[in-house]
């Protein structure tokens, strides 16, 4: 087990420096924050002190060794647009982003897993093809359109709610609506999906046949086993928490973490998009990490396997 | 919601409030009295920072014209002209300096009384050059010909330019020439206090701003132009377009900004609800690096230009609401705008000619392209290569991710780009481009040594008729004997509103809902 720990915890740490590296790369070689924050009318030479305050004058190299050892002594840097640290302004906004898809990713539990399990036991009934038709058409209709639709007919034909932003708990229903459909189609389907394969196992039939009431069956054997697929999807959603709301925050103008990815990455405010995409790798690794240990918690033959270098 | 309908109570307040500006020997502004309401503004994006010393980016210029007042204004229709501001009047000492007597009994946002020694400040380098004085500032593109401020009295100033120069009552009324407050800067400590509550002299106070979420002016009940016409205005961030419109449709704000013309039909529907805006002082041009083999041919470069159908182009992507231009100026230049210089031509035949003529062989020239970063750029972009097909040139584009693609060595190739006039003469315009420091020079795409030596001699010309021989030549050189560019449209600002709303659009990317605004001072 110690072992298996050790491989999961290395390779996160990995993977962390992977996404940092990349990131860096990635918003240095694709657009000039001068530009962007200075605004298209700056003189070349205001610009050109833009540069020299924040560093960007230097070789590329030399900015990557500086931002790696200021990440080493917890410096995440300052944001370009606001001045201030890029933590701080990250951090202030994982509160309002977590308003959107804590909500949304119980209703994505609450809708998705039953409605999973409910069309996998009444297979190829008419509730099973319309639960299945409504996760396609909620898993495939992008969160934008959903948000814009919803926001023409409940905020603009009915003025039922407000169309976006801030203020009241009014706000918060139509982003969580439109965050929280496609979760549960998804859920929906993979439930469904891993239910139908653990009541094709033998030993479902065998229970069965032993005469344990089929609810009882359900419950003690089904269920569990087809937790583990689930597990790893909620894992993922669990992941998402704090930058699944990217589109649904730009489409309802939500003050999140989303938003402020969005913002900064347009302007090339480097420190705080590196900021975010650290904070969501941190985010993923861990979430994947607690569904290993998890795996090895449900199902012990899992992390033996894995601590052994087996399948 | 209340409307901006007048009563007897809005007459009384606004008659109190003319008597008070005719004492100032000020322009009437109506006023609102108490029935003001507070004006919802859903806008693109948030300003880097509101004080307009320090950026002219266009989050910036829709709030700072709310915040700050200049010594001398621009009056805002399509002539330019100047009008008196925080300066009474002022008069000419000689070629490079301007005698400048200043409103008494003016108050900043803080109470604290506006003198002499505010001008000298706000034209000081500790304040123009930013930070630490690194420069990261971009007024210094307009005022970096002032030399010093003279504090004459408590009320008057002389602003001295280092050499002779005829436009500095024009650079005194151009972006980053607003006044601010010495006493509330010193106070601050730092630039960071400083911009979070900077203190100006306009018609509305910042209360708060909260990062990409809003900013929130309150009247400046004080101020000494008139009784604001609003409470207060709510700058409310909504980035995409779509929301934007929607809250609007839905009043959930009462104006919005950046409206692309795609969205003018759907504003339309809404029998409350129109389209306002139009040109503003800015040319959308193609730029051309005319260092490679081809886009250096002169004949290959007129004729990019001649085969263009702009009338079609502006009248299909922009419901004709675009400026044409005669050259590179608009005609808000006044003495400087040469009205009767020739319009661009659309002459598909001559462009075939000058073709053959340059040993045109169909060889590609390449087109780099953002994606929409300016409205109406792909499509644009798209009828222009047919129309340059149909003369024979062989345009390929290049989708780019960013600028720096755009400009990345060697660039041969001719690209989007814009220049907005940040004072209406040549010299705040196409010399800022076109210059021998201007931005084509700097990358290294065009140079012509007898433009160079015009606008030099241009800076340092006072003489009407002899600016206007002057910038005649020059036009001619941009438009017909070394283009560097090929000249488009004008642009355009667009804003969605509540038709109830008494305002009307400015000649440039500032928003003004002062008593200033001709919605007021034409009634």
């Amino acid at each position: 087990m110690l072992r298996f720990a050790a491989i999961r915890i290395l390779r996160a740490v990995l993977t962390i420096a992977l996404v940092v590296t990349f990131a860096f790369l990635v918003l240095r070689l694709s657009g000039d924050p001068a530009r962007s924050i200075m605004g298209d009318d700056a003189s070349p030479e205001a610009m050109a002190a833009f540069r020299r305050e924040w560093g960007l004058d230097q070789p590329l190299w030399a900015q990557y060794l500086h931002y790696f050892a200021a990440i080493l002594h917890g410096e995440l840097g300052r944001s370009m647009r606001g001045g201030g640290p890029a933590l701080d302004l990250v951090l202030g906004r994982i509160p309002a982003t977590l308003m959107l898809t804590l909500p949304a990713l119980l209703m994505k539990l609450a809708i998705g897993i039953p409605a999973g399990i409910y069309a996998a036991l009444h297979r190829d009934s008419a509730i099973d093809r319309a639960v299945m038709v409504t996760a396609v058409a909620g898993y495939t209709v992008p969160s934008f359109v959903l948000g814009l639709v919803l926001v023409q007919v409940l905020a603009i034909w009915f003025a039922w709610l407000p169309t976006g932003g801030t203020g009241s708990l009014q706000h918060l229903i139509l982003p969580i609506i439109t965050l929280g459909v496609g979760g549960a189609a998804v859920l929906a389907r993979f439930v469904r999906s891993a239910m139908l394969e653990v009541l094709g196992q033998p030993y479902i039939r065998t229970a069965s046949a032993k005469g344990i009431p089929w609810a009882a069956v359900v419950r003690g054997h089904a269920l569990p086993n087809a937790a583990i697929p689930t597990v790893t999807i909620v894992g993922f959603m669990v992941g998402n928490l704090i930058a699944g709301a990217v589109v649904v925050e730009s489409v309802f103008s939500w003050p999140g973490l989303g938003n402020l990815l969005v913002v900064s990455v347009t302007a090339r405010d480097l420190a705080v998009v590196q900021c975010i995409l650290l904070l969501v790798a941190v985010a993923m690794v861990l979430s994947n990490l607690i569904v290993d240990f998890l795996y090895g918690f449900l199902d012990p033959r899992l992390a033996e396997a894995n601590s052994t270098g087996g399948h | 919601m209340r409307d901006l309908t007048f009563t007897r109570r809005n007459i009384l307040a606004a008659a109190a409030a003319g008597g008070l500006i005719s004492v100032t020997g000020l322009r009437f502004a109506a006023a609102q009295g108490n029935n003001r309401r507070t004006l919802k503004v859903g806008m693109s994006g948030f300003p880097p920072a509101v004080e307009p010393v320090l950026y002219a980016h266009t989050a910036t210029r829709r709030i700072a014209p709310q915040m700050f007042d200049t010594l001398i204004a621009f009056d805002q229709t399509p002539d330019m002209a100047l009008r008196p501001a925080l300066a009474e009047h002022w008069e000419r000492v000689n070629g490079k300096s301007v005698r400048l007597f200043l409103r008494k009994g003016v108050t900043f946002h803080d109470g604290g009384p506006f003198t002499a020694e505010d001008v000298a400040f706000s034209f000081s380098p500790e304040h123009l050059l930013g930070p630490d004085m690194a420069g990261k500032a971009t007024a210094m593109e307009t005022l970096d010909t002032i030399d010093k401020v003279d504090i004459v009295d408590s009320h008057t100033v002389i602003v001295h330019a280092k050499g002779d120069d005829a436009l500095l009552e024009k650079r005194l009324a151009s972006w980053g020439a607003e006044i601010v407050s010495k006493r509330a800067f010193v106070a601050a400590g730092s630039w960071d206090a400083w911009t979070a509550a900077p203190i100006g002299t306009g018609p509305y106070r910042i209360v708060s701003q909260s990062l990409d979420v809003e900013v929130v002016l309150a009247a400046h009940d004080g101020y000494w132009g008139g009784l604001p016409p609003l409470e207060g205005i709510h700058f409310r961030i909504i980035p995409e377009l779509a929301s934007r419109v929607n809250a609007l449709i839905a009043r959930e704000v009462d104006f919005i900004t950046d409206l692309s013309p795609d969205m003018f039909s759907e504003i339309e529907k809404h029998p409350k609800l129109e389209v306002s805006g139009g040109p503003v002082q800015n040319i959308r041009a193609l730029s051309i690096d005319t260092t490679g083999p081809i886009l250096g041919k002169v004949g290959v470069r007129r004729a990019l230009s001649l085969a263009l159908d702009r009338k079609a182009i502006v009248q299909a992507l922009w419901q004709d609401r675009l400026l044409i231009p005669n050259g590179y100026q608009l005609p808000s230049f006044g003495d400087a705008y040469i009205e009767d210089f020739p319009g661009l031509a659309y002459d598909p035949e001559l462009a075939r000619k000058l073709l053959a003529e340059s040993g045109y062989k169909g060889e590609t020239v390449t087109y780099r392209l953002l994606n929409n970063y300016y409205p109406n750029q792909v499509a644009g972009a798209q009828i222009m290569v047919e129309m340059w097909r149909a003369v024979g040139i062989n345009v390929e584009i290049q989708m780019m991710e960013n600028w720096a693609q755009i400009e990345k060595k060697p660039i041969n190739a001719i690209y989007d780009d814009s220049n907005t006039a940040t004072f209406p003469d040549p010299l705040g315009h196409a010399w800022r481009v076109f210059g021998s420091s201007g931005a084509n020079v700097k990358e290294g795409i065009w140079g012509n040594e007898e433009y160079f030596g015009l606008g030099k001699k241009l800076k340092e010309t006072a003489d009407p008729q002899a600016r206007r021989s002057i910038i005649r030549r020059m036009l001619e050189i941009v438009d017909r004997e070394d283009p560097p560019c090929v000249i488009l449209h004008g642009s355009g600002q667009f804003y969605g509103k509540r038709k109830d709303i008494a305002w009307v659009p400015g000649q440039t990317l500032d928003l003004n809902f002062g008593p200033f605004n001709a919605a007021y001072t034409q009634n």
